[in-house]
């Protein structure tokens, strides 16, 4: 996503549209991937090196016993890396429910680090979309809170999903869904008379 | 990180020393043997063969004794001479278990060095299954049980539940799910009657109706012609099983309800029914909860039009499958533990307990950060203004109550608790009874837990209060409590109210600390409200918590739990 320009202008422009409707300042953060998964990678390294030693055992053809420890070592280290680097293959030993809880995890520093709630009003939302968990966070600021029922935010966490189900590209899903809080928050909370843009528009994308 | 690593190096030594043992390299290099000892059993024969020669077995393969067996170290003591121990004897056996045991140690190195670096996961895992199969165990019928009051208690497990199943459902609000599960209840015992169950098809199951019309045709003669009068006394979430394809929800319903029979060719009667009955509702995993104006409105739980469906289960508007719970909650089963004649109240069996009026306030573990949270919220909220609300409320209730008026009631409660209130009264009155609040007085407010989900914030708040509290009946006097001795009590009181503005900008924010109970809060007009909980004025539905705080639960303080 990082790579994407393209991707990156239509969400600026999308944030401005959205902005000009309102007076919440939106914050856009995208990652690759939310915390680490290092114990599945090295599980998933021992229990292909467990297969490994066992083949070594059993194979009728020999092999010399100075090669026993490399050939376990390079097994351990190539499929670690690879674990660690195909996603596709990481996924599927990684529970939902942790996934989400990484992401959320992330969001809630990304709120700090982002200083999402330096506005006038408290009308920061930030919105993180993570690559690999493919999973979308809105962390609205009190001032959003107050006005907006939580259920409406769910609610688009929640058609995003169902349009992940459906196949639709992270980009697009990504894009509707700021269109679908663009429509909750502007009625609510109109823009001021000023509306000054007190957080930058541009996304930021993080590779870690 | 720590225990990890001592983990990885013990992991990393065990194989090592493994390894590094000649006997299992030679395995490993290509199927050798284990070398035998040095000396052959048969040449020791053949060494003591020569002192046995005399008599006894000669060349024998059962020769014992005396001879030692090569070289290896193992010696036997025997034949008369006696050794000293070996103080190396202990290491000796460790070594050999080392050497020779790994197919028994290596494992259990291993398995403990993961089960150390993956504590946390695997702990969870295990309170997962756990859970997962404690929640599948069929909870044994009050009948079995011998103990109707475990009917109501709802299991221990409820809260965690609870939060699991709003990890799946972020939208799930409990004051909605029980306004809904009333509205069901109350529609489905009047279709049992009326036999119209295409409104309610994607609420209850076709398994469902089908016994239900089973049910009204004993003998196969059509007897059940109508249902009438469904007042709801109760309804408590009894169980929640928000694991697997499907969520469950198992709701204990207490209620009156008139059955009126018309066999043919016999005079119609009328049965005044005391029923109580769990209700199962069931949702596909993965469908989030509808806003309450939704929830309540029965219409289709795809598109909100009229409930039209196709027998393939579809709707002809959305062409969304409706049926078996894949778009919202339906009832799957329906238990009936009681079924019998309404009795009148017993006296002695009134007035409230006293038992945890002294015991501490159960304070909810979050409530100092919780409270924090909703006060950055909402800034304009007042605590000694809402105490004041609460205390208002709470005499207004009890001299309804006194009073037997319902009207004055309604403008603070929410429909669901309404309707026990309600329950009550009506059974009072057809008891003959009437029990009589008076001198109420209001000690201590004390604010015990804050909450908030997808729709509704709500505050818990324990009253200490003291107040005559006797039962008249008619034409016989006083027959419970006294009018003399005030009894002090304590009730856990939860108000909620509508969190934001929603889709309704035109209504002003709800009111911070409390609500007018002489006007509507909605146009301003005297307050006239019917049994809808609307505004008689302006039509506007004033006890939906938009417009300031109403009572959505009373428990008494030996029942709550938090």
């Amino acid at each position: 996503m990082r790579n994407d320009a393209q991707f990156a202008k239509e969400v600026e422009a999308a944030i401005e549209r959205i902005e000009a409707l309102t007076c919440v300042e939106l914050v856009f953060v995208g990652r690759r991937q939310c915390g680490n998964y290092r114990d599945v990678e090295l599980s998933l390294a021992i229990a292909l090196t467990a297969v490994v030693l066992a083949v070594l055992v059993y194979c009728p053809v020999e092999l010399h016993q100075d090669l026993l420890l490399p050939v376990l070592a390079m097994t351990f280290t190539l499929a670690a890396l690879a674990v660690a680097r195909v996603p596709a293959v990481r996924r599927p030993f990684c529970s939902t429910a942790r996934m989400r809880l990484q992401v959320e995890r992330e969001a809630r520093l990304h709120f700090a680090d982002e200083s999402v709630a330096a506005t006038s009003g408290r009308t920061g939302l930030l919105v993180l979309y993570s690559t690999f968990e493919d999973e979308l966070v809105l962390m609205p600021d009190i001032g959003v809170a107050r006005a907006i029922e939580s259920s409406h935010f769910h609610r688009i966490v929640h058609e995003f999903r169902v349009a992940r189900a459906s196949g639709v590209p992270a980009t697009q899903r990504a894009l509707a869904a700021l269109d679908a809080i663009g429509a909750v928050v502007s009625g609510p909370l109109p823009p001021s008379a000023a509306n000054p843009d007190e957080l930058p528009n541009r996304p930021r994308f993080y590779d870690s | 990180m720590t225990r990890r690593v001592i983990a990885a190096v013990a992991l990393a030594l065990a194989l090592f020393l493994a390894l590094s043992t000649g006997d299992l390299q030679a395995r490993l290099g290509g199927g050798q043997s284990y070398s035998r000892p040095s000396s052959s059993p048969s040449r020791s024969y053949s060494s003591s063969s020569s002192s046995r020669s005399g008599g006894g077995w000669s060349g024998s393969s059962r020769s014992y004794g005396g001879g030692s067996y090569g070289g290896s170290g193992y010696r036997y003591s025997g034949g008369g001479s006696s050794e000293p121990l070996d103080p190396l004897a202990l290491f000796r056996i460790l070594w050999w278990i080392f050497r020779y045991g790994w197919p028994l140690w290596l494992p259990l190195v291993f398995g403990t060095s993961i089960y150390l670096a993956f504590k946390t996961q695997i702990d969870d895992t295990v309170g997962d299954v756990r859970r997962w199969v404690l929640a599948r165990l069929p909870t044994p019928p009050a009948a079995l049980l011998n103990d109707s009051a475990a009917l109501s208690r709802p299991r221990p497990d409820l809260a965690f539940k609870l939060e699991r199943l709003r990890k799946m459902d972020p939208n799930f609000s409990e004051p909605v799910f029980l306004d809904f599960v009333h509205l069901v209840f109350a529609r489905a015992q009047a279709a049992r009657g009326a036999r119209e169950w295409a409104p309610l098809a994607p609420y209850v199951s076709r398994r469902v109706i089908e016994a239900w019309e089973a049910a009204s045709r004993p003998h196969g003669i059509q007897a059940l012609s109508a249902v009438e009068a469904v007042v709801i006394g109760s309804a408590h979430l009894r169980d929640i099983r928000p694991f697997g394809h499907h969520a469950e929800i198992d709701v204990l319903f207490e209620a009156n309800l008139d059955e009126r029979h018309a066999p043919p060719g016999c005079t119609s009667y009328v049965e005044s029914l005391f029923v109580e009955e769990t209700w199962t509702f069931r949702r596909a995993s993965g469908v989030l909860s509808r806003t309450p104006e939704e929830a309540t409105s029965l219409t289709c739980p795809s598109c909100g039009s009229p409930v039209e469906v196709r027998p393939n289960g579809t709707c002809t508007f959305c062409d969304q499958p409706v049926l078996d719970g894949k778009l919202g909650w339906t009832v799957s089963t329906v238990r009936s533990w009681r079924r019998q004649r309404r009795e009148l109240i017993d006296p002695q069996s009134l007035g409230g307990a006293e038992a945890g009026t002294r015991a501490a306030t159960v304070l909810a573990p979050d409530l100092a950060a919780r409270r924090r949270d909703f006060q950055a919220r909402h800034p304009g909220f007042s605590w000694p203004e809402f105490q004041t609300h609460v205390q208002t409320a709470f005499l207004t209730l009890q001299r309804a109550w006194s009073e037997r008026n319902w009207e004055a009631i309604r403008p603070f409660e929410t429909d669901h608790l309404f309707q026990t209130h309600r329950f009550w009264i009506e059974r009072y009155i057809s008891s003959a009874l009437t029990n009589r609040c008076e001198d109420v007085k209001v000690g201590k407010i004390e604010l015990a837990k804050v909450s908030s989900d997808a729709y509704y914030d709500s505050l818990t708040v324990r009253i200490f209060a003291s107040m005559l509290d006797y039962t008249l009946e008619s034409g016989s006097g006083l027959v419970a409590g006294s009018k003399d001795h005030p009894r002090e009590f304590s009730e856990y009181w939860t108000w909620i109210r509508r969190s934001g503005t929603g889709d309704f900008p035109e209504v002003s924010r709800p009111a911070e600390s409390g609500t007018s109970f002489t006007s509507c809060p909605s146009c301003g007009a005297p307050m006239k409200v019917d049994q809808a909980g609307v505004c008689g004025h302006c039509g506007s539905k004033i006890t939906s918590g938009r417009f300031g705080w109403v009572l959505s639960a009373i428990e008494q303080d030996e029942a709550y739990s938090g």
